[in-house]
């Protein structure tokens, strides 16, 4: 046995290292980026023991059992932290068998890099412990606003020598560790405690990637291209799903990360499958950029590995048809094509158009009767052509239909169909490189355009009430994607193109055309199955794995990045500071209302006075609404004749 | 009142027609020259009504195609314009059988006059006009209705109407016009109907009845020149861009459509840039465009002489930005600027490594480094600018902004590298944009976001003096208000000649006055946002370029960042916008600075009348103490 203080040693030639790593599943599965994060270790572990946090279900534990040693399932609680604890209690005096432990956790990908190289250069090193990444000091406490921040190696790869594990204020530490109810609690009583706690008492540390090499002081989140460009053989999952204007205020470009992860070798499937299964979607389209503007002119697809292709084309009115004909003569590669329509009349006429395309491209050709109207192109697809979905008889489905909105007059209608079919099919060369997007992964799921901003109101709204039924849908098809905030990433047009595996969850659940009926404005504000299934695809894709990505043409790409831009900078002019602050401003403030005194007060009180007006809204709240509907009678009177901007015209 | 009946126009009739212009520079502009040179053919008289000022080059412009010119002071609107115009014609109105009152407020011919003439002839009328107006607000007050109306920028009368009392009478008690608004309510809504009630007969060639809106004259212009419609009004591509897109009005489509009939649509693009705020332009026109890595457009057999120019203070910078000047196709001459010799040695080392077919090299120590890039450009390079013969002058610098931070120092010099000069492919296709458009003047990344919080206020403290710099040099363009369209970063690639108000300036080291220039508000900041001010105000117009990279990033960063930015007020964006903007500068968001946003959100202009008010009272206060004068 050691002694206390015994001096630090480097990792003996032809030593053991003990890998114990904590897998967090909130469905009790274990994720293919964990054994492979477990399986590229084995060659400098003696023995890995995984400590799963909560249940195991049986392929859980069989792929577990195929990388580690040793498999340890405790109730979730305490974090990862305490599972270290557990760990270290089980293992008991076994530990003494081993020159070193890791601790660490499934909150990186990994390796991108070998991991070999970085465990021989601190092999070489005498020190007590160290860790892949560390935290500088810094002045204040950002997480508390209270005292300094002190120096600390990050919690998630901490790798222990014998002469400190041996130790009795080891024994100590982790006898005393506090109880952690929430993440700080882990972040502050351990993560930037521990490697003090130990410096204090004369173990000395070292750090494999220090921040004083690099820019900022939390290099794992902002640097993490620097860090895999010197050998960091992980990336931390947290720059996919942190929140995105924070990313954005430190110009951490996932985007740009993700092809140095491709360029390095690691298998990127691996990391888009976690994180569309636990990110929301939109965050992830986000912090990944996982837009693609794509040529007309084929760059990408590959003819020698083509799709099974289907064209699932929804048409109620055989007067729209030619903007789906329009469409089905850009596709370049072989493809069935089924039509829905409502009307038994409308099939002649449908018919006809179609064969007069005389499309060389065109296999297997159907129009089908829908016996319902409810639920529209929607029904039509999961109900309509359900056979066709669990066939397996398709690689790929291009679902399009020819409606738009009526009550939205010609120009929205027209730029809605426009944005929706063209940025699917806009001419044979981009629809090849639409192919070939999926060619790339096997895991994309759909590819759709993103949310509608040009004659739409979505933004800040998108979920809308249809938030409560996808929730409960959700829960009955047992999906556990987060939901993304105000707007969903989701086709919220009605077309797409996508795998019709990937949609297996929402087929499972057994729907009709009843089902689809609109609701009373009442129950659900009116919110029908059709938009709620809209919103749902890239949850319901997520759950499996599959990622979406959204797409656009250049024409479309140029008119709405223009737009957008002018909106935001228009919008911006009120609120202070960088975007992530503007929106923070924002939210703290709180509906606005019309801005009258009572939705100012309102704001004011939350800004400022945020704990008493969580306190006094209960007894406040129905003075306040008298006021508000008296202020609004008011403004009505006194405001006549007060126009909003560029209503104006000549 | 009336007398006889509304009459066709049989084949020989004769045509008069009153033209309005009005021109803030005393020009004549292509796109009028065209419009009247066209209607050559089916006008017996033209008569150009000038408002304000007329240049010399102007009236011999206007000579050309107009039969006679009266030239009045800007006074009363185009409908004064009309008036003196008539006044002008006096008793000469006898010899016409039509008289058509119109203006330079729409670009035209699209489709041919000829058939809309003969059409209208055929129809018994008293008075028509190109399109109508329907169901319109009233837009002094916002809300309530006006009468549906024929739009005066085109009114045809014949002569039962315009020989009658009621015309005269009409005439001699138009109204002083001092607004707009005025314009819109005592004049375009009251005509039609005061004329109808009178007896005579109107009809609208392109009525509103048969499109989708109220006013297809803003809404529908696509469908109207579908229809034969002759003309597209200026007004969708220069309205506030919210409220367009709010209608989904996507003046790029339009503008397409109008180039597919035929119209010389450089016309329409060189008025617009002079007239309109960039930005506003940028978005109303959809002059954004994302080009691809695979060269699709880039014509070899018209190569453009190209010089590079670059600011090199980071020599270590040297071999990555010679990469990104490398993509251009075909010889370019390079010129470098730097501060010292030693660098200036250094540089010439790097590029002798590189050689490359046809480059011609000059390295050039600057004589101070005052203004860095700016100063380089502007003095050092004034005589590759002006006398180089150079169709394009690419301009880059050794951009590092270690003050911003790794991340976003990074982010920022990509932003303008990437989507100037990305690749080979996407470099042919930033020049095939050159090739294609003899009026594009400048083209840039967009704005800048990531990493900064130029969004809502990205003239800083510039926009004063950028106001009195502009003024002196004659530039005219009308700035944008919230952010100025700009090379955030100095870096473009451009026509020598659309930047020479910029390059003639007589600018010497010492304007950029050391450090202090380099400050918000000083020279080097107000510079940076002037090229395309400039290159508008010769008619050049602006293109924001991205590849789909940055497109991807930036794109998705946007979007999210408006969905948030949204949730929290009501109303569509446009009408957000409208409130944001009602409630002003937020402050510190304490109690002072609500009671502000509140006032200017629901009692607009009374602040100032009380801070007029307290004033007036404590000068008077003062005026009365002793001693204080």
């Amino acid at each position: 046995m050691t002694t206390p203080g015994q001096k630090p040693a480097r990792f003996p030639t032809g030593g053991k290292r003990l890998v114990v790593y904590v897998v967090y599943d909130r469905r009790g599965g274990v994720e293919e980026f964990v054994r492979y994060a477990l399986q590229g270790m084995r060659g400098d572990a003696a023995h890995i023991l995984a400590v799963v946090n909560g249940s195991l279900d049986a392929d859980g534990r069989r792929l577990l059992e195929s990388v580690a040693d040793e498999v340890l399932v405790r109730p979730n609680s305490g974090f990862d932290i305490w599972a270290h604890k557990d760990a270290l209690d089980h293992l008991g005096d076994r530990i003494a068998e081993f020159d070193e432990v890791l601790l660490t956790n499934d909150t990186w990908f990994g390796p991108v890099r070998p991991y070999g190289p970085v465990f021989e250069r601190m092999n070489e090193l005498d020190v007590h412990f160290w860790g892949m990444t560390d935290h500088e000091w810094e002045p204040l406490n950002k997480f508390t606003n209270e005292g300094e921040l002190p120096y600390h190696l990050q919690s998630f790869w901490i790798a222990v020598r014998k002469e400190m594990f041996l130790s009795p204020e080891w024994g100590a530490y982790w006898r005393d560790l506090p109880e952690m109810p929430s993440y700080f609690d882990a972040v502050l009583k351990h993560e930037i405690q521990f490697t003090k706690h130990f410096a204090d008492q004369g173990y000395t540390h070292a750090v494999a990637f220090a921040s004083a090499d690099y820019p900022t002081e939390h290099p794992a989140l902002f640097n993490a291209d620097l860090l895999l460009a010197d050998g960091c053989p992980l990336i931390k999952r947290r720059p996919f799903f942190h929140y995105p204007p924070f990313l954005d205020r430190h110009a951490v470009i996932g985007r740009r990360t993700a092809k140095q992860i491709v360029d390095y070798g690691y298998p990127i499937e691996l990391m888009w499958s976690n994180l569309a299964r636990n990110v929301q979607p939109k965050t992830l389209n986000t912090d990944a950029g996982m837009l693609e503007v794509l040529p007309d002119v084929d760059a990408a697809y590959d003819p020698s590995s083509p799709f099974r292709l289907a064209v699932l084309a929804h048409c109620i009115d055989p007067l729209t048809i030619d903007h789906l004909t329009n469409r089905l003569v850009h596709i370049p590669v072989a493809f069935d094509l089924v039509v829905t329509t409502p009307s038994a009349e409308a099939t002649e006429p449908i018919r006809a158009a179609i064969d007069a395309l005389d499309l060389e491209q065109l296999g297997a050709f159907e129009i089908r009767v829908v016996p319902s109207k409810q639920g529209r192109d929607m029904s039509a697809f999961f109900v309509g052509c359900r056979d066709i979905l669990v066939s397996d008889d398709y690689d790929l489905i291009v679902k399009i239909h020819s409606r738009a909105p009526r009550k939205r007059g010609a120009n929205i209608a027209r730029y809605f169909r426009r944005y929706q079919l063209e940025n699917l099919i806009s001419s044979p060369g981009y629809f090849a490189n639409l192919l070939a997007l999926f060619q790339r992964e096997p895991g994309l799921g759909a590819v759709f355009p993103p949310m509608m901003h040009i004659g739409y109101a979505l933004a800040g709204r998108g979920w809308s009430h249809y938030r409560e039924p996808a929730e409960e849908m959700c829960e009955r098809l047992g999906i556990k994607v987060p939901f993304d905030g105000a707007t969903p990433l989701a086709p919220m047009g009605g077309m797409w193109v996508g795998r019709p595996e990937a949609l297996r969850l929402l087929l499972a659940d057994k729907l009709d055309y009843s089902d689809y009926a609109v609701p009373k404005a009442e129950k659900r504000g009116g919110a029908d199955l059709a938009r709620v299934q809209e919103r749902m695809i890239p949850l319901a894709l997520g759950e499996l794995g599959y990622h979406c990505r959204t797409v656009l043409n250049g024409e479309h790409a140029g008119i709405a990045y223009a737009n957008l831009a002018y909106k935001l900078d228009q919008m911006s002019i009120t609120p202070p500071g960088y975007p992530l602050e503007q929106i923070q401003w924002l939210h703290r403030a709180g509906w606005a209302g019309a801005g009258g005194l009572v939705a100012m007060t309102r704001m004011y009180m939350r800004l400022n006075h945020p704990e008493l007006a969580r306190r006094l809204g209960p007894v406040v709240r129905p003075f306040v609404n008298a006021a508000r509907i008296g202020m609004h009678a008011l403004r009505t009177v006194r405001h006549r004749g007060r126009g909003t901007e560029g209503e104006a015209q000549s | 009142m009336s007398k006889g009946r509304p009459q066709a126009l049989s084949p020989d009739a004769k045509r008069a027609v009153v033209y309005v212009i009005f021109d803030r520079r005393g020009m004549v502009e292509e796109y009028v020259e065209h419009a009247l040179r066209e209607m050559r053919g089916d006008a017996h008289h033209i008569l150009a009504v000038v408002n304000g000022a007329l240049s010399e080059e102007g009236r011999v412009r206007l000579e050309a195609v107009a039969d006679d010119i009266l030239v009045r002071p800007n006074e009363g609107f185009d409908i004064w314009g009309h008036k003196a115009g008539i006044d002008h014609l006096g008793d000469r109105i006898e010899e016409f059988d039509e008289l058509v009152l119109t203006n330079d407020t729409w670009f035209g011919p699209v489709r041919p006059y000829a058939p809309v003439f003969e059409r209208m002839a055929t129809e018994e009328l008293d008075f028509w006009g190109m399109t109508d107006n329907v169901r319109m607000k009233d837009p002094s007050k916002g809300h309530g209705r006006v009468p549906d109306h024929l739009q005066s920028f085109w009114i045809a009368v014949r002569r039962r109407m315009f020989l009658s009392e009621a015309w005269r009478d009409y005439w001699r008690e138009l109204p002083a016009m001092s607004d707009y608004f005025d314009a819109v309510l005592k004049h375009e809504v009251a005509f039609t109907q005061r004329f109808e009630q009178a007896g005579f007969v109107s009809a609208a060639a392109f009525p509103a009845a048969n499109y989708p809106s109220r006013h297809p004259a803003l809404f529908n212009p696509d469908l109207l020149i579908a229809d034969g419609c002759p003309i597209v009004k200026r007004r969708p591509f220069f309205h506030w861009p919210p409220y367009l897109d709010r209608h989904a009005v996507i003046g790029r489509w339009i503008a397409g459509k109008m180039a597919s009939y035929g119209y010389p649509i450089e016309y329409l693009y060189a008025n617009l840039s002079r007239n309109v705020p960039p930005k506003d332009l940028n978005v109303d026109l959809g002059l954004n465009d994302v080009l691809s890595d695979v060269d699709t457009s880039y014509d070899p057999s018209r190569p453009l002489r190209i010089v590079v120019i670059l600011h090199i203070f980071y020599v270590d910078m040297t071999d990555e930005m010679l990469d990104r000047v490398d993509t251009l196709p075909g010889p370019y001459d390079l010129v470098v600027t730097t501060q010292d010799e030693e660098r200036a040695a250094a540089i010439r080392a790097i590029i002798d490594s590189r050689p490359r077919e046809g480059r011609k090299v000059d390295v050039r120590v600057v004589e101070s480094n005052d203004g860095r890039d700016q100063s380089a450009f502007l003095v050092g390079c004034r005589d590759v600018l002006l006398e180089g013969g150079y169709d394009l002058v690419v301009k880059l610098h050794s951009k590092k902004t270690p003050q911003d931070g790794f991340n976003v120092g990074r982010a920022f010099k990509e932003q303008q590298f990437m989507n100037l000069l990305s690749s080979p492919g996407y470099t042919a296709n930033v020049l095939g944009l050159f090739q294609r458009e003899k009026g594009l003047g400048i083209v840039y990344p967009p704005m800048v976001h990531i990493g900064y919080p130029t969004m809502g206020r990205a003239w800083w403290a510039n926009k004063p003096g950028f106001e009195q710099l502009a003024a002196q040099m004659g530039i005219m363009v009308p700035l944008d208000d919230i952010s100025p369209l700009a090379p955030y970063g100095s870096m473009f690639i451009a026509r020598p000649d659309a930047l020479r108000l910029l390059v003639e300036w007589p600018w010497s080291y010492s304007d950029f006055g050391g450090a202090e220039a380099y400050r918000d508000g000083g020279l080097a900041h107000i510079l940076e946002r002037m090229p395309s001010y400039v290159a508008a105000e010769l008619g050049f117009h602006t293109r924001t370029i991205m590849n789909a990279e940055y497109a991807a990033v930036s794109y998705t960063i946007l979007d999210f960042n408006f969905d948030e930015m949204s949730s929290t007020v009501p109303g569509r964006t446009h009408e957000q916008i409208t409130f944001l903007r009602g409630i002003g500068h937020v402050g510190e968001g304490k109690l002072r600075d609500f009671a502000r946003m509140y006032m200017r959100r629901n009692h607009p202009g009374l602040g100032n009348r009380l801070r007029a008010l307290r004033s007036r009272v404590s000068s008077g206060i003062r005026r009365r103490l002793p001693g204080r004068r």
